[in-house]
């Protein structure tokens, strides 16, 4: 049974996903106890998963022939291999407690709303990419998870079925149908060459030639616009503007998740490599000044909440692309111990505040930031959370945020002391944005009379607080017991090589 | 339709990719040889022509949602 864990936690979402038009016909308790019975069981198998990885080492999975033997007669069969090692293992753990976290949420938040069977339906369904992405160790499949992703979250931005946002529906999907033929021309170069699409066998006879080049970018342009880079980033702002907030905190799940592929497949597969990590960097520098600038001009709280979110992912990638250039030295690991921490710290920032916004819309009704005013009268304990939220999100110390930010900065700055000045220079104006939005929401005479906040997301919305806190508080902690295995196994290009092949 | 051609050439490059020369069809129980074509490019393709369907059968009903919930008669659908 144990052994089994790593794909039950991708069968049972999409389990969950298509039997829950059929649960949903017995009523709406009997399909809020199926949810709430799926997320607990993928929680419990994540955490048993985590903790045998952490025990036994990487844990390879076999969807078909277990023996080479058995499938063909000569070399490294055709089959999909799952791999969960400590890196995986941990985001898999953390994205799950978020997500279930989110649905109790969206409890009540939604509730009124009609056809909310397709939507957890779509919500399991995109809960399925996402580990499927994280899990998976062969090159098809991980197209084949890409999209799911696409499809589900296209399905997830119609949900208020209002013109708006079909539209942005359409884009998206649009961009994405080329995005993930991107993704699958590349697999087709390296199968090409190497006649498997197994990820450690063609890192293992990888020639680094011209094509394989041609292969990498294509991964890392389908990566990167999955993730919302610029030039890549257009999608983000229209599709966070008309999504219900839960499936927006999927969403950025998912974001973080392409990361995560894009240095696996940059790490592990075409090794360290000086000139790909100067493109990302690159990259990074370009997404913390354009995300925060056009939040600067930004009216909607979603959009500059999501222009924020393209900031935040930048720092992720300044700091473990920076540990790509330098893989060995002291401050190119610590940099990249520096962004994996900044992931789980993105995540519960940029989540509690996308939170904590939607729960205002939701009790003000309104969707621009200069017509809700005065906020801090009626709901001060929401005011002080996002005030934490805000300081948290642009590194002030001592929070979480700022124990991320200057790992990050601090080991950039021997790469090149103007990266550093950048990233400091992005904190700021982030704190900027933010202080614009606390200013205008929150203070001043109320306009209206605002509905009650519904209990179980001021729970929920408090549950994260804990949670930065605590990270907060133990930083130090928190990355030698979590994120330093984490960073290693990243590293360790030939140990994940060997760890699939025998 | 562009997104449609884009995914007819990617493939037709797989395809190409699985070819060898006098190969025969890759059915193990009644081969002369072992001089098959490659089954598993065929088996991409027919995941993605599956999936290609998919997706442009869903944009097609995004298309249809937006004109229905258009209200001036005036819109241009492209």
């Amino acid at each position: 049974m144990a052994s089994h864990f790593i794909v039950l936690i991708i069968v049972i979402p999409l389990m969950g996903a298509f039997l829950m038009p059929l649960v949903n016909k017995f009523g709406r308790r009997i399909r809020n106890f199926w949810i709430v019975s799926v997320l607990v069981l993928i929680d419990i198998f994540s955490f048993f998963l985590y903790k045998s990885i952490f025990e036994k080492g990487t844990f390879v999975y076999h969807v078909g022939a277990k023996l080479p033997s058995l499938a063909s007669l000569k070399g490294f069969p055709v089959r999909i291999i799952l791999v969960g090692d400590v890196l995986s293992g941990f985001l898999v753990f953390i994205f799950l407690v978020i997500v279930s976290l989110t649905f109790f949420y969206s409890w009540k938040i939604l509730e009124k709303h009609s056809s909310l069977d397709i939507f957890y339906t779509l919500y399991f369904l995109l809960i399925a990419g996402i580990l499927g992405f994280l899990l998976v160790g062969d090159f098809f499949t991980l197209f084949v998870f890409y999209e799911i992703n696409s499809i589900a979250t296209a399905g997830l931005i119609a949900f208020f079925r209002n013109r708006e946002c079909f539209k942005s529906a359409f884009h998206y999907l649009a961009v994405f149908a080329v995005g993930s033929l991107f993704l699958l021309l590349g697999v087709g170069l390296l199968y090409g060459q190497y006649g498997s699409l197994n990820m450690a066998v063609i890192a293992n006879s990888l020639q680094f030639s011209f094509l394989d080049k041609a292969a990498l970018s294509l991964l890392a342009a389908a990566l990167l616009l999955k993730v919302g880079f610029p030039p890549f980033y257009f999608w983000k702002p229209e599709v966070y503007k008309v999504s219900p907030v839960p499936a927006i905190v999927l969403f950025i799940i998912s974001s973080v998740s392409a990361v995560y592929v894009l240095f696996r497949i940059a790490f592990d597969i075409f090794g360290p490599d000086i000139k790909f990590g100067w493109i990302l960097i690159t990259f990074s520098i370009l997404s913390i000044f354009v995300g925060v600038f056009l939040a600067l001009k930004e009216n909607n709280l979603k959009k500059i909440l999501a222009y924020l979110a393209i900031s935040e992912l930048g720092y992720i990638v300044l700091g473990i692309s920076a540990g790509l250039i330098k893989p060995n030295v002291d401050f190119g690991l610590k940099a990249i111990q520096g962004g994996l921490f900044h992931i789980v710290n993105d995540i519960l920032n940029v989540g509690l505040l996308f939170l904590i916004v939607g729960s205002i819309i939701y009790v003000s009704q309104a969707k621009d930031a200069f017509k809700i005013r005065g906020l801090a009268h009626r709901y001060p304990v929401l005011s002080g959370f996002f005030l934490l939220g805000i300081l948290a999100m642009s590194g002030m110390p001592p929070l979480n945020g700022f124990a991320s930010k200057i790992i990050i900065l601090e080991s950039v700055f021997h790469l090149s002391p103007v990266l550093s000045i950048v990233g400091i220079l992005g904190s700021i104006l982030i704190l900027a944005v933010l202080v614009k939005i606390f200013a205008s929401v929150f203070f001043g005479a109320p306009v209206e009379d605002y509905q009650p906040m519904p209990k179980s997301a001021i729970a929920v919305i408090s549950v994260f607080v804990i949670f930065i806190i605590l990270i907060s508080f133990f930083p130090k902690q928190f990355v030698n017991s979590f994120i330093n295995p984490a960073a290693e196994a990243l590293v360790g290009r030939q140990g994940y090589i060997n760890s699939v092949i025998y | 339709m562009a997104i449609n051609l884009i995914s007819n050439g990617v493939n037709l490059f797989l395809i190409s990719l699985g070819y060898r020369q006098r190969g025969i069809a890759p059915i193990f129980t009644n081969a002369p040889n072992l001089n098959m074509v490659s089954p598993t490019p065929q088996a991409l393709i027919l995941t993605n022509i599956v999936i290609n369907l998919a997706i442009t059968a869903f944009l097609l009903s995004l298309v249809i949602l937006i004109y229905k919930s258009s209200k001036n008669s005036k819109t241009k659908m492209f």
